[in-house]
């Protein structure tokens, strides 16, 4: 429960400092902003409520009521329209203090209620609500932000290749205890390191007890099942995880699981099922939530999209089922006529989507009107540790995440070049083959014995390699902010020796 | 005109004098190898390796015209760390008057003893490699 709180709070605060960030520019009009401080009010109700803090979540469902009327126009962003909100953020946020040190958070929704209700649409405010001043706060323990652990463990990381520059001086010396020391320094050196390492992960029982939660309060008779919950993740993802899954396992409770007769007049069995899978395979993490409700209705989308403007009609009758999925994603969109407390808006899944693409990652729908829908979160398992395809080309090594590798080979027939186009055949399919080496400089020429070759949906790329080092764990790191993003290189590594790997992202190079 | 003054910490990319505000200056090292990478902006030469964490090395043949060659000035940014390959740093912690310029990245000319040094005008190289 203290692990939940505690991301909880952290997420919290994360939301409330996005808020303060775009409150500027929402007093400018900014589209954005409006959209990111509705987001962050919902995502703040969404989790408070999976908490059972009843007052935060109905105070920031106040705020978001506020600003939907923004965002339809209906009031303006005027000066007295800000302060609410920025009063509202401020009682929040000492709300939050007050669940830190647990006491009961002051929250005056009545007040607050009042002071919306008195803006009228179009028109002047004429009062604020009530809402407690920031607290300040001492905090109780020391936080460390996993960058400041970063730096750490390249500090170690530092003196680990010191180490390794000294083993050689010290077999000069010849002398037994010398050895014995060093040997000694640099076993403690190597377990300070893992213990960094470890010090970063966390298991995703985290995240369970607030998602049981959410479920048992619903009043709804639904089963929750969990698989992989010993999986330990990096805790900047799981952080990060904790908004999205509570969005999509609120949207699985309200609109996904039917109720007791429905279900029964359906054939299906009077409680419902949510379950959440957590994988891990070779880097890549892979988190399912599937219910056994009513699925998705395509058709419901597709009338919604047409009448919301999203679609034309001409599109309305061309679209295909994965395109109609990924309307789901639009800001704003549902097919849900019921606004509850704890969702309907259809800002649910525009905040999966930004939170697993901020991470790198992906997510998929499949749903089966009457069965049931599965939602996937796909994502790169970055800042941890990755399973990767160590090759070298020319004069650098690579790395390719090995959950990308589809196979090897060696090749037997040359390479044609059209243009700057290269091909291999392979079993008499063609395939479109990238030259690794191009990456590093200079670059190497063509004509490397080996094939590493990553698929993507039905698309194959090949990745030209001279020789094949072997696989490894490798602790997969961020490019620099200055260059982040770079396209094709997903991050870097450092293995034995002081020089960095970088990993190459396969699907960069891949169509799609 | 003259400029408040400030330390300075002075060196030569190829054999022109430049220098930076100290507070930007993280540390200075010696050689160590550069990582190119072919996908890299143009802002860019490769990164060198400080403390197991790859920095970016600035481009000082695009920025200012000259290549500069083993020891690396690593600066302090609001983004994080940056690289700076220069041939000789000349001193720190001096003290110069600084007359306003025209080069393009540079904020003005410090004058010292030894001659003068194009002052770097951080915000301007950030602001190039921002806006791509």
């Amino acid at each position: 429960m203290d692990d939940f709180k505690d991301l909880f709070l952290k997420e919290s605060r994360q939301q409330i400092k996005v808020i303060e960030e775009s409150l500027p520019s929402l007093k400018e009009g900014d589209r954005e902003s409006l959209e990111g401080v509705f987001r962050a009010f919902h995502s703040i109700k969404g989790m408070a409520a999976s908490m059972g803090y009843d007052d935060i979540s109905t105070y920031a469902h106040l705020l978001e009521e506020l600003l939907s009327r923004l965002r339809k126009g209906t009031i303006k962003p005027v000066k007295e329209v800000i302060d609410l909100i920025r009063t509202g953020k401020d009682a929040i946020d000492g709300a939050l203090v007050a669940v830190e040190e647990g006491r009961e958070t002051g929250l005056d929704t009545g007040s607050l209620k009042e002071a919306i209700t008195s803006i009228k649409d179009g028109g002047p405010v004429s009062s604020r609500g009530n809402a407690p001043a920031t607290v300040l706060r001492i905090p109780k323990e020391v936080t460390v932000a996993v960058h400041t652990l970063e730096y750490i463990e390249g500090l170690v990381g530092e003196l680990l290749t010191s180490q390794r520059r000294i083993r050689g001086m010290v077999k000069g010396y010849n002398s037994y205890n010398l050895d014995e020391e060093f040997h000694h320094a640099e076993g403690v050196l190597k377990t300070l390191y893992n213990l960094i390492l470890e010090i970063r992960l966390f298991p995703f029982k985290g995240l369970t007890y607030g998602l049981r939660r959410l479920i048992e309060d619903s009043g709804k008779e639904i089963d929750f099942s969990i698989e992989g919950e010993e999986v330990e993740l990096d805790r900047l993802i799981l952080e990060r995880l904790l908004d999205p899954l509570v969005h999509i396992v609120r949207n699985a409770i309200d609109h996904g699981i039917e109720d007791r007769e429905e279900r029964l007049r359906a054939g299906k069995p009077p409680k419902g099922l949510i379950t959440i899978r957590v994988k891990k395979e070779a880097g890549e993490l892979r988190i399912e939530v599937c219910d056994d409700g009513r699925g998705i209705d395509l058709e419901d989308v597709r009338k919604k999209a047409l009448n919301l403007g999203i679609l034309s009609e001409e599109e309305s009758i061309r679209i295909d089922q994965e395109r109609l999925y990924q309307i789901l994603f639009e800001p704003g969109f549902t097919t849900s006529e019921r606004v509850t407390e704890v969702s309907g808006r259809g800002v649910g899944m525009d905040v999966v989507r930004k939170a697993v693409e901020d991470l790198g990652g992906r997510v998929a729908i499949d749903s089966r009107k009457g069965e049931g829908t599965r939602i996937t979160l796909t994502l790169p398992a970055r800042g941890a540790i990755m399973r990767i395809l160590l090759i070298r080309r020319g004069e650098g090594v690579f790395g390719i995440p090995l959950a990308r590798v589809e196979r090897v080979v060696e090749m037997e027939a040359p390479l044609v070049r059209e243009g700057k186009e290269l091909t291999a055949f392979l079993d008499g399919n063609r395939v479109n083959v990238f030259d690794t080496g191009s990456i590093s400089l200079p670059p190497s020429s063509p004509g490397s014995p080996f094939l590493v070759l990553c698929r993507k949906g039905g698309d194959m790329m090949g990745f030209l390699a001279d020789r094949i080092i072997g696989e490894v764990d490798g602790y997969l790191r961020d490019l620099p902010p200055l260059v982040r993003g770079l396209k094709g290189i997903l991050g870097y590594t450092y293995l034995e020796e002081e020089r960095p790997v970088f990993i190459i992202e396969p699907n960069a190079f891949l169509p799609g | 005109m003259e400029k408040g003054s400030e330390p300075l910490l002075c060196f030569l990319i190829g054999n022109k004098g430049f220098a930076v505000e100290t507070r930007h200056v993280e540390k200075v090292i010696e050689g160590g190898e550069i990582f190119p990478l072919s996908m890299l902006p143009i802002f860019f030469n490769g990164f060198i390796s400080y403390k197991r964490t790859l920095i970016p090395l600035l481009n000082c043949g695009f920025f200012f015209g000259e290549e500069g060659k083993g020891i690396c000035i690593i600066l302090k940014t609001p983004y994080g760390l940056l690289g700076l390959e220069t041939n000789r740093v000349v001193g720190t912690g001096i003290t110069l008057p600084v007359a306003e310029g025209n080069i393009p990245y540079t904020k003005g000319l410090a004058k010292g003893k030894r001659g003068s040094y194009r002052l770097l005008d951080m915000d301007a190289i950030l602001s190039a490699i921002l806006s791509g």
